[in-house]
């Protein structure tokens, strides 16, 4: 499998400026990650870890406060690698949806309130598509629409009067418009229903299918990660600390923390204690010395006070942890 | 004090402030004029500023600078009136109509559109015509008090309505608190800085309002107020007769006046903008 | 085990659109259940299906247009003041960021709470009880002092939330899908809370959600609602363990099975509610695969099948 992106020890800080000083909030804190084609690819991890930022950095989306102090992002465009980050402007400007393209947390933020939704799929294509009378652009929209299982009358509402997973689904279809080969999913079934949830993942491995592309799905619910993606990577604390297939991940968890993440997952027909992991996760802009995960860690010793474990492969499977083997915090 | 401090930061505060302070204490000398702001011709006519009267003196015998602060003094006092009044109408009314709805929201919306949609001006200097020989200080305050809370109360209204909707309302009856202590508790907070811009804002209008009645002769000219100063220097011809002293002084503290008000509301509210108020809670972890 | 509270024939109509606008949308249809001392009672479906219309007339923020609501058999009308209610039921909400104003400090909601309803005199008296609901739940008040709720991750507020509605010893707690906005890696230890307090405080809990399998973890008996009627309703490991109704089915099916080998095949039909919210017959018909002609014309009437409500016609036959 050929990689689409391949982002390189990014770092990516928040850099604020408080009364009492500068604070820096690591957000992607030496992140490595080889994203190949075709495929659903997961990333995991709890609120405030870092995920929506490592979206943006891989999408180049670099603005103040968020300050980018190193590392590559790597585009394969046409055979070819592109380093997103040194990308003139304007270049990054034409790759956006039609090379990658970004479902933001929040559906309703792509929306404008007030307008019927055809207005907003108009206004999109008609700012990246040239060379097109708008009639031809507006039976684009709708066949699109069609394709992806969606009526095309849904252009005539207004985005208040969907409901929560119908408006998920139109943004993935807004964002899908051009064809692009990689979808940044940012959260997209969070705050839904299990049934909408069930319909907005038919949608997006649908698209994958059809399209052939690659998407990013974020979020946090392992479940959704088990249903969908084919490789997947647990976030902790700004860094990756575990990565591979997903069947691996979930017969071998190997990080302490994923162990948690799926053997807390409660199961129909099993009420036995099910524990989350212990505590919460650091502040980014004071993270402990040594493994961000050895506060909460019940496995922790010596070495993983002081020292930050690497990202190291162990068989098909990566993980950022001293033991690198599956020793089992939590049984099940 | 950390609020002041860091208000003080912004500026456009720091200089309305001084300014606001310099017009306070130019209202307070008042106290210790050596002249009767009424009586006329208490010193030579129609001298320009001198050491014996630093502003000089106007046509009708008085020394301008101790005639300005009496003028400031008193516009000061009507616009505080007028401001503090409509203020507390337009919150009593405000957060009633929000919190209760219903018919009252609908009677008293009723009344505040009223006032909103006829033609405000005409209807004032209709009622200061009426009432002209009385319009002392504080009726024209109140005068002024009366149409200046509508929109206000509108504004906060429509304010109470979301902060109904939202869950910590919830919180706030569950933890036992009666409706007096929800709206002072959970509302104010966020209607505050709009309770301040807008006081200062009609503090302003009051000032510039009572300016135009005064030039109109409909309030009692013998009371010095930025308006009637400017009112007997148009009189007396001021300007023709290149008494610019006597002109100038009410023009350029009516300016000064309304300069520092703005940048006091615009930074205020900046300040208490609840957005603003979340994050330095959050640069504090 | 005793009767804690009873909920009979409990009904919501909302009008639509304008006041002359003749729509009307029963968002609750005549819901009956009850709730035992020291039980936890969940109350699951999709969005939309009228959970947070109930839990809401339950509280008395919402008057029910019919049906009673009756505490320890005394009728909610029959509490005169809103405060001797609260004394005994409590509630927890979906947001934790909005739980709280967010330009107040947090134990400023539990001082309220004690001095409201006269839990304490003095304010060591005070401090001494709140620190005993905070430690219930794996906080101090030493952790939320002098904080804003954007000081706090979600699970903290969640945690914070609980604790001020234990303050007043409730005999009943409703929390309206409290983990749905909690990540996922911390839900399960405010689900475990659920089921301590229960065991350890003998406090029941209307737990409303739409996720089967935390249901299943924590409740001892479950009600399946839809469009505004409960559909099934029974012990929980009858119901979700031997599904009767087509609905519970589908929303058991719709859960993401934690499991990469056993991926969904079917495809789900997905409709907007106020069409089923409008729709004569049983109001599943639009996406029930075993819907036959009868279904489309007339109203499924309760039927009890081996101690489980079905609302069905299926069933009644
Ligand atoms: N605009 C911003 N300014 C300052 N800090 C931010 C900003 N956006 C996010 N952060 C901080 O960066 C960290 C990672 O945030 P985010 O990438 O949104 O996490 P996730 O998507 O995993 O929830 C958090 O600690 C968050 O508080
Ligand atoms: N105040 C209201 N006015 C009109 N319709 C409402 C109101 N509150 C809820 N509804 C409608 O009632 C139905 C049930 O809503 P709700 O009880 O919030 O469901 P749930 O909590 O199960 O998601 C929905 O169709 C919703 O649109
Ligand atoms: S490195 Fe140490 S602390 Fe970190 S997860 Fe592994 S065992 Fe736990
Ligand atoms: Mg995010
Ligand atoms: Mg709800």
């Amino acid at each position: 499998m050929l990689p689409v992106i391949r982002a390189e020890d990014l770092q990516a800080f928040y850099v604020l400026e408080t009364l009492r000083g500068k604070k820096v909030v690591r957000a992607v804190n030496g992140v490595s990650l080889v994203i190949p084609e075709n495929t659903v690819y997961g990333l995991a991890g709890e609120s405030g870890c870092g995920k929506t930022t490592l979206l943006k950095v891989l999408l180049g989306n670099l603005e103040p406060p968020l300050r980018h102090f190193g590392g590559r992002v790597l585009y394969r465009v046409d055979g070819e690698y592109l380093d997103a980050l040194a990308l003139p402007e304007g270049k990054r400007q034409k790759l956006r949806w039609t090379y990658i393209s970004y479902i933001p947390q929040g559906s309703m933020s792509v929306f404008n309130p007030v307008a019927k939704l055809r207005t907003t799929f108009m206004d999109f294509l008609e700012s990246h598509v040239s060379g097109k009378m708008r009639q031809e652009l507006l039976r684009h929209a709708e066949e699109h629409l069609e394709r992806l299982g969606l009526s095309p009358k849904i252009l005539e509402a207004y985005p208040h009067q969907l409901s929560g997973g119908m408006r998920q689904r139109v943004a993935i279809a807004l964002a899908t418009l051009l064809n692009p080969r990689v979808i940044l999913a940012d959260e997209p079934t969070t705050a839904l229903d299990v049934v909408a949830q069930r319909a907005v993942l038919q949608l997006l491995s649908d698209i994958q299918r059809k399209l052939r592309n690659t998407i990013v799905l974020v979020t946090h619910d392992m479940g959704i990660h088990a249903t969908v993606t084919t490789r997947m990577a647990i976030m902790y604390a700004g860094r990756i600390v575990e990565e591979g297939w997903t069947q691996d991940i979930f017969t071998t968890p190997l990080h302490p923390y994923t162990q948690y993440l799926i053997r807390s997952l409660p199961r129909i027909g099993d009420k036995r204690l099910r524990e989350s992991a212990p505590g919460s996760p650091p502040s980014l802009a004071q993270l402990p010395p040594g493994c961000p995960f050895h506060p909460r860690c019940p496995l922790a010793f010596e070495r993983c006070r002081e020292e930050v474990p690497e990202l190291e492969e162990v068989g098909e499977q990566k993980v950022a942890c001293f033991l690198r083997r599956a020793s089992h915090v939590v049984t099940s | 004090m950390e609020a002041l401090r860091e208000l003080f930061r912004d500026y456009r505060f720091a200089v309305g402030f001084v300014i606001f302070l310099f017009l306070v204490v130019l209202a307070f000398l008042s106290f210790a004029s050596p002249y009767d702001p009424i009586r006329q011709l208490q010193v030579p006519r129609d001298r320009p500023p001198s050491r014996a009267h630093i502003l000089g003196t106007n046509s009708k015998g008085q020394d301008v600078f101790w005639e300005a602060t009496f003028a400031i003094r008193n516009s000061l006092i009507i616009a505080l009136i007028a401001g503090l009044v409509s203020r507390i109408v337009a919150i009593l009314v405000g957060f009633v109509a929000g919190y209760r709805g219903g018919t009252l929201d609908r009677v008293l919306m009723g009344l505040a559109d009223g006032l909103l949609v006829i033609p405000l001006f005409l209807i004032l200097v209709m009622v200061a015509m009426l009432l002209r020989g009385s319009m002392t200080l504080v009726n024209t305050g109140l005068l002024l008090a009366f149409f200046g809370w509508a929109w206000d109360a509108r504004t906060i209204r429509s304010q109470i309505l979301s902060l109904r909707e939202r869950e910590f309302t919830k919180t706030s009856v569950l933890s036992g608190n009666g409706t007096m202590s929800l709206v002072i508790r959970e509302y104010l907070p966020f209607t505050t800085p709009l309770i301040f811009s807008t006081l200062i804002n009609n503090i302003a209008w009051a000032i510039g309002m009572e300016i135009v009645l005064a030039i109109l002769g409909l309030v009692r000219l013998e009371i010095p107020t930025l308006g009637t100063t400017l009112q007997w220097a148009i009189t007396y011809q001021a300007m023709l007769l290149g008494h610019w002293w006597w002109i100038s002084t009410p023009v350029v503290l009516t300016i000064l006046l309304l300069v520092a008000l703005y940048w006091l509301s615009v930074s205020v509210s900046e300040y208490l903008d609840p957005r603003m108020r979340i994050q330095r809670i959050g640069a504090r972890s | 085990m005793s009767l804690l509270l009873e909920v009979q024939n409990l009904t919501k109509v909302f009008a639509l659109g304008s006041i002359f606008s003749r729509l009307r949308l029963t968002a609750v249809d005549r819901v009956s259940f009850t709730i035992e001392e020291g039980e936890i009672f969940t109350l699951a479906g999709e969005s939309g299906c009228g959970k947070t219309t109930t839990a809401r007339m339950i509280l008395g923020f919402e008057p029910p247009t019919g049906g009673t609501i009756r505490y320890r058999g005394k009728a909610l009308e029959e509490f005169t003041d809103r405060k001797s209610w609260f004394r005994e039921v409590q509630a927890v909400f979906q947001n934790p960021f909005e739980t709280f104003n967010p330009l107040r400090k947090v134990e400023s909601y539990f001082f309220e709470t004690v001095f409201n309803f006269k839990l304490a005199a003095q304010k060591d008296q005070a401090e001494r009880l709140i620190e005993e609901k905070l430690q219930a739940v794996g906080l101090s008040l030493e952790e939320i002092e002098g904080k804003y709720p954007s000081e706090f991750s979600g699970g903290q507020l969640q945690r914070a939330s609980i604790a001020r509605a234990l303050l007043t010893n409730p005999s009943l707690l409703v929390a309206d899908e409290p983990v749905s906005m909690v990540d996922a890696s911390l839900r399960m230890s405010i689900v475990n809370l659920f089921r301590k307090l229960c065991d350890a405080f003998a406090v029941s809990v209307l737990y409303i959600t739409h996720d089967l399998a935390t249901a299943y973890y924590v409740s001892d008996r479950i009600a399946v609602m839809f469009r505004g009627n409960i559909v099934e309703m029974g012990k929980v490991e009858e119901v979700l363990g031997n599904p009767r109704h087509p609905y519970t089915r589908l929303l058991l099916e719709s859960i993401p099975e934690p499991d990469p080998a056993k991926r969904p095949e079917e495809r789900i039909v997905f409709l907007e509610e106020r069409e089923e919210y409008l729709r004569a017959g049983c109001k599943f018909a639009g996406r029930c695969p075993e819907a036959w002609e009868l279904c489309g014309r007339e109203a499924p009437q309760e039927v009890e099948v081996d101690g489980v409500l079905v609302r069905c016609h299926k069933w009644a036959k």
